[in-house]
């Protein structure tokens, strides 16, 4: 950027009104959300800039003096909603086969069949974990004067964090819904990533006698800093001590229901998986993986070791490797 | 991944105000991720809240007409992520089966 006043179309005498009005006429025409013109989105690029550069009148102040100049004061490299919506998981996306009439099987096809997930989207193609929902769907009747009718509210779609070992181990979250509504919500054992949770009743409100509509919560799964997940078995990342690695032993295990005795062969290395059998979820397999940690101190005794060790019991882990 | 607290969001956007947010939530017009320690706000939404904003403050839309240019954006901006895939897809294909789809778009569409 050269000039900010240019690329608002001012000159310096524009007052900071003039600035803001400027500046808001270019966002109107080439905001990159309403134009899909490369040149709008240039010039609604160096206006954005021009008007954070200006729009502070202090700073404002110390450009015109010449102090600061307009360079590396564009704005951090910003993505546009464009840039989220047009991709196949907008979570604000409400149909897209709908209304491509006989050849919406042939959109499914290439684009995946998506649930109707946007905040208000009923029916649109509901997935079936949804088991049945969709016959709820618009169940609204006229009532018998002819005035006003009744309607079930609206379906509503949230998506909810879970933190891993809530969803290995099933429990409740207690959560509090954008329209205020506070409640506990179950989390089924093993629960999923993207899986749906349905809370009858918690969805918009009716119209007339028409009951609420469901809330629906899809799952997002947290990760954990120990704990990695594969369907229903899970890996624990253990760290051991050097002693241990070279002698085994048994160690004291995390599992998801408790801390059980495992027996360390002789000689483990790092990246070095067990399984304990069961000890997933519903029944599938916990894998132990090693990770040999150094004690916080190599002590002289150690090191004094090692030397002497090293003498006669060299090897090499990298033979073969090349390079 | 960046995550926005509800302030967070309110500090990075300059025309959000904390009522103006609430309302926004309130029609759903974003929807913030739940979890039982609070609510969280995803790029996207961050992006779509720059968005609401920008059409609230520069064309003056307020919430039947911002719900519906929101729906028709999220429907052309959707359709156009769509049409670029399927375009880029054709573009591998081998020039006789592209000219063989053209024929056919050409014929469908009259010209």
């Amino acid at each position: 950027m050269d000039d900010p006043y240019q690329a608002l179309g001012l000159t310096k005498s524009a007052s900071q009104d003039e600035i803001k009005k400027a500046y808001r006429k270019i966002a109107k025409t080439d905001h990159p959300d309403l134009n899909p013109d490369p040149a709008a989105s240039e010039r609604f690029k160096a206006a954005a800039a021009a008007y954070d550069l200006l729009k502070d009148p202090e700073q404002r102040a110390r450009f015109d003096a010449g102090e600061i100049d307009a360079q590396g004061q564009e704005r951090p490299q910003q993505q546009y909603y464009r840039d989220f919506a047009e991709r196949g998981e907008n979570p604000y996306r409400q149909y897209s086969s709908a209304g491509y009439g006989d050849f919406s099987d042939v959109f499914e096809d290439l684009f995946g069949a998506r649930a109707g997930r946007g905040g208000g989207g009923p029916g649109a193609g509901m997935g079936d974990d949804f088991g049945g929902g969709q016959q709820d769907f618009g169940g609204f009747r006229r009532s018998g004067g002819g005035q006003g009718f009744d309607m079930r509210g609206q379906d509503v779609r949230y998506d909810l964090e879970v933190d891993f070992m809530t969803a290995a181990k099933g429990g409740a979250t207690r959560i509090t819904l954008p329209d205020g509504n506070s409640l506990e919500v179950k989390i089924p054992e093993g629960a999923a990533d993207g899986q749906t949770i349905r809370l009858r009743g918690k969805g918009g409100e009716g119209y007339g006698q028409g009951g609420r509509g469901d809330a629906y919560l899809t799952l997002h799964v947290g990760d954990h800093p120990d704990w990695r997940r594969d369907g229903n078995d899970v890996t624990l990342t253990l760290p051991i001590s050097l002693d241990e690695a070279v002698l085994g032993g048994k160690v004291q295990v995390p599992t998801l229901s408790g801390a059980v005795s495992m027996n360390l062969p002789k000689g483990a290395s790092t990246g070095q998986r067990l399984r304990l059998k069961g000890k997933g979820i519903k029944g599938g397999n916990q894998y132990v993986e090693l990770k040999v940690v150094m004690p916080p101190q190599i002590d002289a005794e150690l090191a004094a070791f090692m030397e002497e060790w090293r003498a006669g019991h060299a090897y090499d882990p990298r033979k073969g490797m090349g390079g | 991944m960046t995550r926005y607290t509800a302030d967070e969001l309110i500090a990075a956007i300059e025309d959000l105000t904390r009522p103006r947010l609430t309302h926004y939530v309130e029609m759903r017009m974003v929807s913030p991720v739940i979890s039982d320690h609070g609510e969280t706000y995803r790029e996207v939404d961050r992006a779509r809240v720059q968005l609401l904003c920008s059409l609230t403050e520069d064309y003056g839309l307020r919430d039947d007409a911002l719900h519906m240019v929101m729906t028709v954006l999220d429907e052309m901006h959707g359709m156009r992520g769509e049409m670029q895939a399927l375009m880029a897809a054709l573009a591998e294909e081998p020039d006789e089966t592209r000219e063989r789809v053209t024929l056919r778009i050409r014929q469908r569409r009259g010209h």
